[in-house]
């Protein structure tokens, strides 16, 4: 049966007989010790497709037909297709679908042992052989080449007069064990099914990278997502089938000339969700300064975490106590993929004298320690808004160089109440010695300005109490 | 005696507000500190959040005014060159439903991105609370409320200027 390069394959092998209706009850046939296995070649038509980067993809796609997958390198793809067969409804439609996801460069060929698969591949024969009845007649016409042997080895079967496997397969057992080595005579055994083959599948590298050209050279961040879409989908089958998310995802735009603009969308929480993480990378890829368009992107999935499955609530977040919760990640994800992971922070009070220092930005969400929840150590007088740093006042002096007037934004300052002295970090090199004040502005608002004691004496605003 | 004007007897939950003021520290916080303390002390509380502020909110004060200061959230946008940035998280901050009340000080906003803020807000039930300068007093908005601070004689006076179902009237608040 041959496979042919496009159309799906007719499966010429002899039906067996139809069976005549038993009139009795027999006893059933005894089973075989083990059902007959049958291997596809896949043969790389360039090394380089299954090179190690790229070869994850086809050991996926070879995944999708049957579990026991090895690699043979440096080019060919081996596939046990016994157990498959019913699954497909037959071995046609089955090596049809081969067909369609290893097209036409690819050399597809079948046969009982994989070296015999291997051979016939690696020899143009796009045969599928069932059966091991015609195996040595198939594999007779195949020049030596395709056993892949050293050079000098099949330089002296040359010699020897033998010019394909039919003619070395010819040759008297013993006789051929002290030419070539009993190593390679235990070959020809499982080359022909004599000897078992026993292989381990392969289980494809636990990654996710992928590769799509764009039609055209761009700037625009939407064509290069449009592109990306199918790649994130399938990223998003892949971790679906693991239950795993990830919280990296690389994705690097490559260019005519130059190194390649790189990005990377972090996730909070682990992501799988392709809509989600096409949200977040459009909002990174918005926030990206192309020197040059892009015309090609590649996106590369991070570690695989285990995701934390939650149920959902029945409410929206805000609606009858509907929680926040399991929203919120999504929401830092989103503004942590766009602004940057500086740019998004929560608040927590420390305790201290030095108003700049009574507080610091931490990971939004965190739970206060109890020592700051229970210990307001302010008074009331304390600005909602604090600047930092301080602004300098215009300060109007008057001929002694005395200072006679403030001025915030062309309004002078009344000062309402105070002082209230804060002096304190004197140990560790950034100590203040300042007067604070309330101050009033003519147009109304309320200040928290402060002089410096030490020093030049300048005055400065420190807050708003707005 | 602010609530007794407000449209509904208080601040709304969800929607779009804008507070007008000629510069910061008019007390447009002020304002809403009770509010904030109160939705951040309910026990699943959302995120308070503050766009882009001029200044940094000060965690000891607000939780002084009985705020839990761990559910307050900064999200600050590089201002150079990147207006649309401030709109956006306003934006996916209200969409999220994660957030209860967003503070946003943004200026430069057309009538198409105050509808999709309010828009946002009531779909996210929350509250979006947009401080504006007063030069954009004369602009259409889509805010369901509008108000204009001003402060003068040791008194905050706080007109109503659009309101469902209100006339436009004006409020005097006392400062402390």
């Amino acid at each position: 049966m041959n496979i042919p390069a496009d159309a799906p394959v007719q499966e010429d092998l002899a039906f067996a007989p139809p069976r005549p209706m038993p009139r009795r009850v027999a006893t059933p046939p005894p089973r075989p010790r083990s059902a007959p296995l049958l291997w596809l070649a896949a043969q790389a038509p360039d090394p380089e497709v299954l090179a190690p980067a790229r070869q994850s993809a086809w050991l996926r796609r070879a995944t999708q037909f049957t579990p026991r997958v090895c690699l043979e390198p440096p080019d060919a793809l081996l596939l046990e297709l016994a157990g498959s067969r019913r699954l497909f409804g037959g071995l046609a439609p089955l090596l049809a679908r081969l067909r369609e996801s290893f097209p036409a460069p690819w050399r597809l060929a079948a046969a009982p042992t994989p070296l015999a698969a291997l051979a016939l591949a690696r020899g143009g024969r796009s045969v599928c052989i069932a059966g091991p009845a015609r195996l040595r007649s198939r594999l007779a016409p195949l020049p030596l080449s395709v056993l892949r042997w050293p050079d000098d080895l099949l330089e002296r079967l040359q010699g020897m007069g033998v010019g394909c496997l039919g003619e070395l397969l010819r040759l008297p057992r013993e006789g051929l064990a002290r030419r070539i080595g009993p190593r390679r005579v235990r070959e020809l055994d499982r080359l022909l099914g004599a000897a078992g083959d026993p292989r381990r599948p392969q289980a494809p590298a636990e990654g996710f990278a992928e590769r799509v050209d764009l039609d055209v050279e761009t700037f625009d961040s939407g064509l290069v997502l449009a592109a990306l879409a199918p790649s994130l989908a399938r990223l998003e089958e892949f971790l679906r089938a693991r239950q795993k998310g990830i919280t990296a995802l690389r994705v690097r735009l490559s260019h005519r000339s130059g190194p390649a603009t790189a990005c990377v969308v972090r996730c909070v929480v682990p992501e799988y969700h392709a809509q989600r993480l096409s949200a977040l990378l459009a909002a990174r890829l918005q926030s990206l300064l192309l020197a040059q368009p892009a015309r090609a992107a590649s996106v590369q999935a991070g570690r695989l975490c285990g995701l934390d499955v939650q149920a959902c609530g029945l409410w929206q977040a805000g609606e009858q106590g509907g929680q926040a919760g399991h929203r919120a990640p999504e929401l830092l994800q989103t503004l942590h993929a766009r602004l940057g992971g500086e740019a998004v922070y929560g608040l927590a009070c420390v305790a201290g004298h030095r108003p700049e220092r009574q507080w610091r930005r931490t990971l939004p969400g965190l739970a206060p320690r109890r020592a700051t929840l229970l210990a307001p150590q302010v008074p009331a007088a304390r600005p909602l808004g604090l600047l930092d740093p301080p602004l300098p006042l215009v300060e109007q002096r008057d001929g002694q160089g005395r200072v006679r007037g403030l001025l915030h934004r062309g309004a002078r300052l009344e000062l309402a109440s105070g002082p209230e002295r804060i002096e304190s970090g004197w140990w560790d090199g950034a100590g203040i010695a300042r007067d604070y004040y309330v101050a009033r502005s003519g147009e109304g608002a309320l200040l928290w300005v402060f002089r410096e004691r030490e020093g030049a004496r300048h005055w400065f605003l420190h807050g708003y109490f707005s | 005696m602010l609530d007794a004007v407000l449209p509904g007897g208080g601040w709304p939950r969800r929607g779009l507000v804008e507070v007008l003021v000629p510069a910061s520290g008019y007390g447009e916080l002020r304002l809403w500190a009770p509010l904030v303390a109160h939705l951040s002390q309910l026990p699943a509380a959302r995120w308070c959040t503050f766009i882009a502020p001029p200044f940094e909110p000060y965690a000891p004060a607000w939780q002084w005014r009985g705020a839990r200061v761990d559910r307050l959230l900064v999200v600050r946008t590089a201002s150079a060159g990147r207006t649309h940035d401030a709109p956006w998280a306003m934006e996916q901050g209200l969409l999220s439903g994660a957030c209860a009340l967003v503070f946003g000080w943004v200026d430069h906003l057309g009538m198409r991105e105050l509808r999709r803020l309010a828009l946002a807000a009531d779909k996210g039930a929350a509250l979006g609370v947009l401080v504006r300068s007063s030069r954009a007093m004369g602009e259409h908005t889509a805010a369901q409320l509008r108000l204009l601070l001003e402060a003068g004689n040791g008194r905050l006076r706080l007109q109503l200027l659009k309101g469902r179902g209100v006339m436009p009237r004006c409020v005097e608040l006392a400062l402390p």
